[in-house]
């Protein structure tokens, strides 16, 4: 083997060790210990709700207080929460989430408007669920509506 | 298969890469994937058959171990890298995307194997003459880069260039190939424009010959395949196609999808099947 064959496979395998360091692989019993969603003592915390009583088939899926770690952003934490729950989350998008449906209930199930929508103590904020950081104490709701223009907001 | 009219080949493949391309279903796909490598082992043997399937396989793969790093959704968490969930509805939808790209790509080649350029050319020229020449060269562009690749580096070898044959040497010979491939292409490409305007292209009314008619048994199966398309189209806008998110769920009309898809190869399959079997009865014995 040549030298610079040497050199392009001792390349090869460093930019390979680099990438697999950066890559923090956990298994969710080993995730869920990190980060918790309990609440500690002194630990930040929000109050979380997910509610589709607008619907006939819906009711209060969640409702309690989970903790919040530093740097969550509100699709962070509802995330994290409902996986821990066993409740079932479809959404797309990468750092501009769209929630298109929690616990089989669906956007547009329920006629054009319908859907999902969140809300920080009581009102809707402008910035999507994905960017907007709450702070320790929040209320967060995520309310199904079937009307979004007057009625859901 | 050469017995048949080329639109009715064209329609057998078409069929299949429509319901590969737009119905997804993970059982289809695997039963276009299966009717496409028939095909490839008919006509090409069973090394290409092998290379191809692996080819598949490792695509499928692939896209199963990928697809979960960008696509987070589904309730089955497998494993959390770097903090985002790596979901086994995921790895499944990667899977059957894997085997969707591997089916297309095994029916793309096996359609080369039932019409020759030639032959789409005359079809389709009939319609319109730029359009067939965009699809025979689409067509035709892979393969024949691949054959002009070769030819170079044969003829490198012959010069005894690139005699190093570790892997960064190996690695500069096919750069160098590849250089002198485009430049190949590019000057082949001038050189089509300009015949094709001294022959005046596009500026007169064309004549066609084609001593091939339309037989009852092509009409019939031009239809079937068409009609076949139609109901995969149908039955996937009712609730045919697999649902990977939040949790994997058969379509209702899965099966059906599954049987379309193969009964629109299967034509295909059956009728090379039955020239390789004539072909070897044909053969001297001795």
């Amino acid at each position: 083997m040549k030298k610079r064959d040497i050199l392009f496979f001792g390349g090869c395998a460093a930019a390979a060790a680099a990438l697999l360091l950066t890559v923090d692989i956990q298994t969710p019993a080993e995730y869920y210990a990190a980060h918790p969603t309990a609440i500690t003592e002194d630990g930040a915390f929000i109050e979380l709700r997910v509610d589709s009583s607008a619907v006939a088939e819906g009711g209060v899926i969640l409702d309690g207080r989970y903790a919040l770690a530093e740097g969550d952003s509100v699709f962070d934490v509802v995330e994290r929460v409902l996986r821990a729950e066993g409740i079932s989350l479809d959404y797309s998008g990468g750092r501009n989430i769209y929630v298109d449906g929690i616990n089989g209930i669906y956007e547009l199930d329920y006629g054009a408007q319908s859907g999902w929508i969140y809300k920080v103590n009581g009102t809707a904020p402008d910035i999507n669920c994905g960017e907007y950081q709450p702070v320790s104490g929040d209320d967060i709701e995520f309310v199904y509506v079937t009307e979004y223009y007057g009625g859901g907001r | 298969m050469k017995a048949f009219h080329p639109l009715a080949r064209l329609a057998v493949t078409a069929a299949v890469l429509v319901i590969l391309m737009f119905c997804r279903s993970v059982t289809a796909a695997a039963v276009g994937l299966v009717t496409g490598l028939c095909c490839i082992g008919l006509t090409d043997g069973r090394k290409s058959l092998l290379k191809w399937l692996g080819a598949s396989l490792l695509t499928a793969f692939a896209m199963a171990v990928i697809d979960p790093l960008v696509s987070h959704r589904g309730m089955t968490v497998l494993l959390f890298v770097n903090g985002r969930a790596y979901t086994l509805e995921s790895m499944l939808y990667g899977l059957e995307l894997g085997l969707s790209l591997g089916g297309v790509t095994v029916w793309l080649t096996a359609g080369r194997r039932l019409i020759s350029e030639r032959e789409m050319l005359c079809m389709m020229g009939r319609l319109s003459p730029k359009l067939a020449l965009t699809v025979s060269m689409t067509l035709g562009f892979i393969p024949r880069l691949a054959e002009t690749q070769r030819r170079i580096r044969d003829a490198q070898r012959g010069a005894g260039l690139f005699a190093d044959n570790s892997p960064t040497g190996r690695m500069g010979e096919a750069m160098a190939v590849f250089t002198a491939c485009a430049a190949r292409a590019a000057e082949n490409a001038a050189g089509a424009a300009r015949s094709m305007n001294a022959r005046g292209f596009g500026r007169h009314r064309l004549t066609y010959s084609d001593r091939r008619k339309l037989r009852r048994a092509d009409i019939i199966l031009t239809a079937a395949e068409v009609l076949l398309t139609a109901a995969s189209l149908v039955f996937a806008a009712l609730g045919g196609a697999t649902e990977f998110y939040p949790a994997l769920k058969f379509g209702r009309y899965e099966p059906a999808l599954a049987v379309i898809c193969g009964a629109a190869g299967l034509p295909a399959v059956i009728s090379l099947a039955k020239e390789v079997i004539e072909w070897k009865l044909y053969l001297p014995k001795g």
